[in-house]
């Protein structure tokens, strides 16, 4: 299988099947683009991917290369986030800026089933919190002042029904 | 800089990562972020995150919230895992949201449903479960005709749903029909030019649809000429054969989904003409007599659609391999009876990754499934 050689930001070099590396639209243009041959093995330089996110995004990507392509997004369908497999649950069980990173990456690298996988993870994260909760797991300073969060609270507490 | 940090004041950091976990959440947990800090109260009430809004377990004051949608310019609803029980301000709030398209219900009263073309005429898509409430009070079609740029419907009925089904010809957008108890169409008056005006509908879906007449195939069924995907449940005592005749006409079906069906006389010989068919479902009804027969039917009808079949799937229900488990004390088999040796016994078992095998072998293309889920019902919300 051709190979492909992409270089991360602290300039590690990473041979990698061509077909993997594929699953990056921003790669797979790239290659169109430059008309690179899969045969050159030339190096593909990835300036905003760091080697040890460089290393996770492979490993998800040699994991899932087999995936049909991921739906399009629909407004209509019903959006779930309680669907991810226990593969990609366990390969997501890392600290807040490996996965935020992870984002990051995902989105920069345009791999859609990556980034619905990590987003789904950080929106369970926020789930059912109330504002409090949720800065306490993201460890968030609260800057609102006072008077103002009261105003917040206020607008958003008379769109529900209190018992 | 640490995650908490960058999450307060980055702006940067912020716009490459929360926008994409926000899609994800629904109205409240929204809410909740448009408090934590002031970059994600600006973010969070983005019209954007407001496109497609859902409400879960919670009551909501419907005037300030319709208030506030209108504001977020709130095209998509979605109200099915809510509590609301002041109709009234309801449908008053409702009819304020000029943008909304697709609103989905559930314990939506009949006045509510029948009042939809008053809320918004503009509807595209409805979903919703609809409470009758009292014995014998029925839903009345006729707000259809005021909708005409529906694409898609759906109604979940807990009791029954008449009313003529001539009002459809009024959908002429219509797409995408579902109606799940509709129990007496045996005393429906479908007359042959009722189904004219929804030639175009792509997929149908009948739920409790039992007792259907004999006609229905000729006279209802065979008037959608483009449909593509067609989904009868829960139809015991109805004529399958008949319908199926009547759907081998619809050159463009390709999906065809039977669930909870008899696989009566003719079952086989019926099935086998629908040879356009590439992707099927069967899932028969549980029957202390009839089981073996029925399966060795639905087995022969399968195998002779195997030259264009792609996806089979024969469903069976958790209560269908109960009975057989624990009152016929086999596990992991079907009853399978060539009705010509001996028509009522079902003493008869074949183990089902044996019956995997055989279908595998008699049809060599066709991508094959023996399940055991629950299928009613999961057609809907």
């Amino acid at each position: 299988m051709p190979k492909i050689k992409l270089q991360s930001s602290d300039g590690e070099i990473f041979d990698v099947d061509v077909e993997i590396a594929k699953c990056s639209v921003t790669i797979k243009t790239m290659l169109e683009d430059l008309g690179m041959d899969d045969e050159e093995e030339e190096i593909v330089p990835l300036p905003n991917v760091n080697s040890a996110i460089l290393r996770k995004v492979l490993q998800w990507a040699t994991f899932h290369k087999d995936d049909p392509p991921p739906p399009e997004d629909d407004e209509n369908k019903e959006k779930r986030t309680d669907d991810i497999s226990s593969w990609d649950a366990d390969f997501l069980k890392v600290d807040q800026g490996t996965l935020f990173e992870l984002i990051l990456a995902a989105n920069y690298l345009d791999i859609k089933g990556l980034l619905d996988v990590t987003c789904k993870t950080v929106a369970n994260m926020i789930k059912g919190k109330a504002p409090e909760e949720i800065r306490k797991t993201f460890n968030i300073k609260n800057d609102f002042t006072a008077s103002e969060e009261d105003q917040v609270r206020k607008e958003n507490e008379c769109l529900f029904d209190i018992f | 800089m640490s995650v908490g940090d960058m999450l307060l004041d980055d702006s940067w950091f912020i716009q490459n990562t929360l926008p994409y976990v926000f899609m994800w959440l629904n109205a409240q947990d929204l809410l909740s972020c448009s408090m934590v800090c002031k970059s994600w109260n600006a973010l969070a009430l983005e019209t954007r995150f407001w496109q497609s809004a859902k409400f879960e377990n919670c009551l909501l004051n419907f005037n300030d919230m319709a208030e506030f949608l209108c504001k977020q310019k709130t095209c998509h609803l979605n109200l099915v895992n809510c509590l609301y029980m002041l109709n009234k301000n309801l449908i008053e709030a409702l009819k304020t949201l000029k943008n909304l398209t697709t609103l989905e219900l559930s314990a939506a009263t009949l006045n509510l449903i029948e009042q939809l073309p008053e809320i918004n005429s503009n509807l595209h898509i409805i979903r919703a479960n609809v409470i009758c409430g009292v014995v014998g009070s029925n839903l009345n079609l006729d707000f259809l005709k005021r909708l005409p740029r529906l694409y898609e419907l759906k109604l979940h009925c807990d009791r029954q749903l008449t009313g003529e089904f001539e009002y459809l010809n009024y959908c002429r957008n219509l797409r995408h029909l579902c109606l799940v108890g509709v129990k007496n169409l045996k005393s429906m008056n479908i007359s042959e030019s009722e189904a004219t005006g929804c030639e175009r509908l792509k997929s149908l879906a009948l739920g409790d649809c039992f007792q259907l007449p004999n006609t229905f195939g000729e006279l209802f069924i065979k008037k959608f000429s483009n449909l593509e995907h067609l989904r009868l449940e829960n139809c015991r005592d109805s004529h399958i054969a008949s319908i199926l005749y009547s759907i081998s006409d619809l050159k463009l079906l390709r999906t065809l989904e039977l669930i909870e069906i008899n696989a009566d006389k003719n079952f086989s010989e019926s099935l086998g003409y629908c040879t356009q068919i590439t992707d099927l479902v069967v899932v028969p009804n549980l029957h202390r007599y009839h089981m073996a027969t029925y399966n060795h039917r639905i087995f022969l009808g399968v195998v002779s659609l195997r030259d264009n079949l792609k996806h089979f799937t024969w469903g069976f229900s958790p209560k269908y391999l109960s009975y057989i488990n624990k009152v016929l004390e086999q596990e992991n088999s079907i009853p399978f009876q060539c009705e010509l040796l001996d028509p009522i016994n079902t003493n008869i078992f074949v183990a089902i990754d044996n019956m995997n095998l055989l279908l595998k072998q008699k049809m060599k293309n066709t991508c094959v499934k023996i399940e055991c889920k629950e299928y009613t019902g999961d057609l809907f919300l």
